[in-house]
């Protein structure tokens, strides 16, 4: 697998509220691979950075957990939004646009 | 804090009972990932083992993830305290000895600021027990042209003061009454038990709105009750009066009681935690104001303005201060002087809270003396400390293998002493929980220390929630405080040497020993200064109790009787009721003389008339002239006190109103006014415009009236039967001191003849009388000797604590010396001496600390110099012993010790 890029901390939490956004519930490999497929196997998730960034999504009341069963039959912990972390996702979204467009004004080519 | 920190946190709050349960479940998640991740790697063709690999090497370690999580959902801080806390109580339990001596150490000096703290606090510090304290105020009135204050105001300008105020919610007016308390009204009998005198308050109606108090029981008093004098004669009781006199009966209330004769209907009973208007007495019952003429007030009371009887109490109105309260009142009472200048003129008044006003009075000494013990009381427990910390900075020592492991595997230095001092806050707790249980059980030594007075003082000493913060305060300061210097000390320690072994050697570690050698001249000082203190107390009482107070105490049995309470007027009083006593008194069995006097001397009061007017001299103008204590007597009171009459004759019956006016003087008085005792007989003088010329019929030898350290002063008796007065002290003396108890018994005999419904307070048997005299000297000594005996316990431990455990030390290097030839005299001269040159070093300290601390208690020493050379002398000399003992005890072992053991020692 190589190297792959770190995950930024900070975006890692809103990455899970948009996947579980997307994916509806979902277990921590399942959203690892997500998030690996979706950044083009840019990012690598391991334990170290996803469990405590759940926990403390969990702790913060933006995504709850319970046990169920995964397609192939293994018994897993099931993450899901909640309106809390639905209005949260909204709400970063939104912050993050906002962030990038003002990014993107710099890059721009100098209108003449 | 941002509301999803918040959230964050009552996540964890509620997590953390399940802690372990989160821990199995992220456990089997991490698991569950790792398996998925197998079986993807699986399915892209890798081999079993490969598949694993792989994916373990993606992961991650799951143990720093479990350690991650974990700090997240719990308080990492709040469990390494929890587990510095088990740690703590662990080594704790390990040693007992030392856990034992250290926190009986502490325990002993926390105790004792406990106590005293707590005796403060009961004076001076804790609030009356009403609705809001800091809000009720107290008046006070007096002349803008004189510095003083008073604490009485007159009804009428109490009603203009309470209409004109705008600062007050309520303003209301008492007075403290004592009264007799009987169940019947005959003078025959009394079938509900013994009449007693009990103390009560006259309240205006609004007293218990403005007090924020709900009774028990009933009501409080009606509007109507506090309009017309004399029309309603009712009383709300006290729980203690309903508890004892009553059986605490339910249906109480509308029953009838006596109050000084007359039948009052009881509507009400107050709830155990209200007092009454002051903080160190509980009164027994409330009547309305208008009752006042009822309990010995003037007729006039209500109109007179100038009759000053009422003390008020206010509460301010939400939002208003003190001095804007006070601001306000002036102006009403600016008013009154202009409307009422005869009485008001120049009228100021200064507000006080409740608490403050409690300063301006006896409290002051007990503030002086509070402040003094609690001086003293801190060094004991600065000697604790002391104590404590050289245990810590020796077993610190023995610890400094374990430390140095800690700190080896990688401990940091801030962790260790975080560690320590955990322990040592844990030990100064444990002192502080034996201080708290040593000051409750204290609180009846305090009041056991308490003259017996007429009173129903009521002061609670129990130490209560504010003395319990401070305590926790000090507990864990002392902890921080012994506990810190070790704690740094054992955190620096080097570790090579430290786990190779060679920390146990007394070569090294030079300075730890000073520190300890200071530690313990340190407390070897403050013990002598503290002993000296006690030992100049207990001699200065010693002398005091040597002070002959003039007369003799031991045969004499006091009753306090007062037949005013009921309804008896002082001129009937003292014209048939009183010689008709007195003679009954006299013919019972046992029983020498009998006498009155209005207030025994050395006692409570004392009364002072003047100014002094010879005859043919004009009155000195207002504010000058001598004045001079004096007392109310009957015949016989001299014989009773077998107080000799130097010159002329005691007073007689014949000694009536109708009769010339006389006095008896004593030696003083001849010899200030007169020149000499030869001369006085005979002659005539007064008391300003206060009596006609008196004539002086009999010298008194001089005795001592005020205080027994009193100079000798001027005394004049006065026939009580030429200046009536109801409230008097019964003397009864006995044949002799066996004959006592049948002396007192024949004198309430022979008072419950007269009147059954009399009560009979203040009962004093034999040297009971002098109690009061030596009441101070007393408890300054039973307070010093108590602090020196804690002083000189602590001081033992230390010094043998150090001996011992530097003996253990040097075990090795006394086992060489032996081997090479040292004899057993040599190794105890060694170990000895140097033991005594520490305390040596502290008794010289301590002596100079002494001689300057004296000065300052040169006030509170009677009868003997603060130079005490018994004092300088014995205390340095027991110290020098009882240093000896430690030592010796060490030193012996150390001598005992078998050269081939101590080399192999360690």
């Amino acid at each position: 697998m190589g190297d792959k890029t770190d995950i930024w901390q900070g975006t890692l939490a809103l990455m899970v509220l948009k996947t579980l956004d997307v994916m509806g519930p979902q277990h921590g490999y399942g959203l690892a691979r997500r998030i690996e497929q979706t950044s083009g196997d840019a990012f690598s998730v391991n334990y170290g950075t996803l469990y405590p960034a759940l926990l403390k999504l969990e702790q913060e009341g933006y995504v709850s957990s319970e046990w169920g069963v995964s397609d192939n039959n293994r018994r897993a912990k099931f993450y899901k939004l909640t309106r809390a972390g639905r209005k949260q996702l909204a709400e970063e979204a939104r912050e993050w646009e906002r962030t990038t467009a003002i990014l993107a004004r710099f890059f721009e080519p100098a209108e003449e | 804090m941002s509301l999803r920190r918040l959230r964050a946190l009552l996540a964890r709050l509620a997590g953390f009972p399940q802690r372990d349960e989160r821990e199995r479940e992220l456990a089997e998640e991490l698991e569950t990932h790792l398996q998925m991740q197998i079986e993807e790697n699986l399915r892209a063709g890798m081999s079993p083992r490969e598949a694993r690999r792989l994916a373990l090497v993606k992961l991650g370690g799951a143990a720093q993830v479990k350690e991650e999580c974990r700090r997240r959902r719990g308080f990492p801080m709040l469990e390494d305290l929890w587990q510095d806390l088990r740690y703590g109580v662990r080594i704790l339990a390990k040693q007992p000895g030392f856990t034992a001596v250290a926190a009986l150490a502490l325990g002993l000096g926390i105790g004792v600021n406990t106590a005293i703290l707590s005796v403060v606090n009961g004076f001076v510090l804790r609030p009356l027990p009403v609705e809001r304290p800091e809000e009720l105020v107290v008046p006070h009135w007096g002349r803008k042209t004189d510095a003083q204050v008073w604490g009485e105001f007159s009804y009428p300008n109490y009603l203009d003061l309470r209409e004109q105020n705008k600062s007050f919610s309520d303003l209301c007016a008492w007075r403290e009454t004592s009264a007799g308390i009987s169940s019947g009204e005959s003078r025959e009998a009394d079938a509900g038990g013994r009449a007693e005198v009990v103390w009560g308050e006259l309240v205006t109606g609004n007293y218990f709105d403005v007090m924020g108090v709900k009774p028990l029981l009933g009501r409080t008093f009606l509007p109507e009750e506090d309009r017309t004098p004399n029309t309603h004669p009712v009383t709300v009781i006290g729980h203690t009066l309903w508890q004892r006199r009553f059986g605490a009966d339910p249906s109480i209330v509308n029953k009838t009681v006596y109050l000084n004769g007359q039948p009052y209907t009881v509507v009400g009973v107050m709830p155990e935690s209200f007092l009454g208007g002051e903080f160190y007495l509980r009164k027994a019952f409330w009547v309305p104001i208008m009752m006042a003429q009822k309990f010995g007030r003037r007729a006039e009371w209500k109109t007179e303005r100038g009759y000053a009887q009422w003390k008020l109490y206010g509460r301010l109105k939400p939002g208003v201060t003190l001095a804007q309260a006070e601001a306000d009142l002036n102006l009403a009472a600016g008013n009154l002087a202009r409307l009422y200048p005869a009485e008001d003129a120049d009228t100021k008044i200064q507000l006080t809270t409740e608490l403050n006003g409690r300063y301006d009075n006896a409290t002051k000494v007990i503030r002086y003396g509070g402040f003094l013990a609690l001086c003293v009381s801190g060094l004991v427990l600065l000697l604790a400390c002391f104590n404590v910390a050289n245990l810590m900075l020796a077993r610190a020592t023995t610890r400094a293998r374990e430390i140095g492991i800690r700190l080896a595997i990688g401990a940091s230095r801030g962790r260790v002493v975080r560690q320590l001092l955990t322990e040592s806050v844990l030990l100064a707790l444990l002192g502080g929980l034996l201080g708290w249980a040593f000051a409750y059980a204290g609180r009846d030594l305090v009041w056991a220390s308490f003259p017996p007075v007429p009173y129903p003082i009521s002061l609670d000493f129990a130490p209560d929630g504010y003395v319990l913060k401070w305590m926790m305060a000090v507990s864990l300061l002392t902890g921080v405080l012994f506990g810190l210097a070790p704690a740094v000390l054992a955190s620096r320690a080097d570790l090579v040497s430290v786990i190779k072994g060679e920390a146990a050697q007394p070569t090294r570690g030079r300075h730890r020993w000073n520190l300890r050698g200071a530690l313990v001249v340190a407390q070897v000082t403050i013990s002598i200064v503290i002993l000296i203190c006690a030992g100049l107390f207990i001699r200065s009482l010693r002398q005091v109790r040597q002070t002959d107070p003039g007369f003799k105490a031991d045969t004499l049995v006091t009753l306090m009787i007062n037949p005013r309470l009921l309804a008896y007027d002082d001129r009937e009083a003292a014209g048939r009721f009183f010689p008709e006593l007195l003679h009954r008194i006299e013919a019972q069995p046992g029983v020498r003389a009998a006498a009155l006097i209005d207030e025994m001397p050395l006692a409570v009061g004392h009364t002072t008339r003047g100014p002094v007017v010879k005859e043919g001299e004009l009155d000195p103008p207002p504010n000058q002239g001598v004045h001079t204590d004096c007392s109310l007597v009957t015949p016989h009171y001299f014989d009773a006190m077998r107080l000799p009459l130097v010159r002329g004759r005691d007073f007689d019956e014949r000694d009536t109103t109708d009769a010339p006016r006389v006095v008896v003087i004593n030696q003083e008085f001849a010899r200030r006014f007169y020149g000499g005792e030869g001369d006085a007989l005979g002659k005539r003088f007064r008391f300003g415009q206060d009596t006609p010329l008196m004539e002086i019929v009999g010298i008194a030898k001089d005795s001592r009236y005020r205080s027994l350290y009193e100079d000798a002063m001027p005394y004049v008796y006065l026939p009580v039967y030429q200046n009536p007065r109801a409230g008097m002290t019964v003397l009864v003396s006995a044949q002799t001191a066996a004959d006592v108890p049948a002396a007192l018994d024949g004198a309430r005999r022979a008072i419950s003849e007269m009147d059954a419904r009399l009560p009979v307070y203040g009962v004093m048997v034999g040297e009971e009388n002098l109690l009061m005299a030596y009441w101070g000297a007393n408890v300054a000594a039973q307070m010093a000797s108590t602090f020196g005996v804690l002083a000189l316990v602590l001081a033992t431990m230390g010094l043998y604590s150090v001996m011992t455990y530097d003996v253990s030390r040097r075990t090795r290097e006394i086992g060489i010396r032996m081997a090479l030839g040292a004899q057993v005299g040599h190794v105890l001269r060694l170990v000895l001496g140097q033991g005594v040159r520490l305390a040596l070093v502290g008794i010289v300290l301590g002596l100079l600390g002494a001689f300057a601390l004296t000065r300052v208690l040169a006030g509170l020493l009677v009868g003997i110099g603060t130079t005490d050379p018994v004092t300088f002398v014995g205390v340095p000399v027991l110290l020098v012993v009882i240093a000896l003992l430690a030592c010796y005890v060490p030193a012996r072992r150390a001598a005992r010790v078998d050269p081939l053991l101590a080399l192999r020692h360690d």
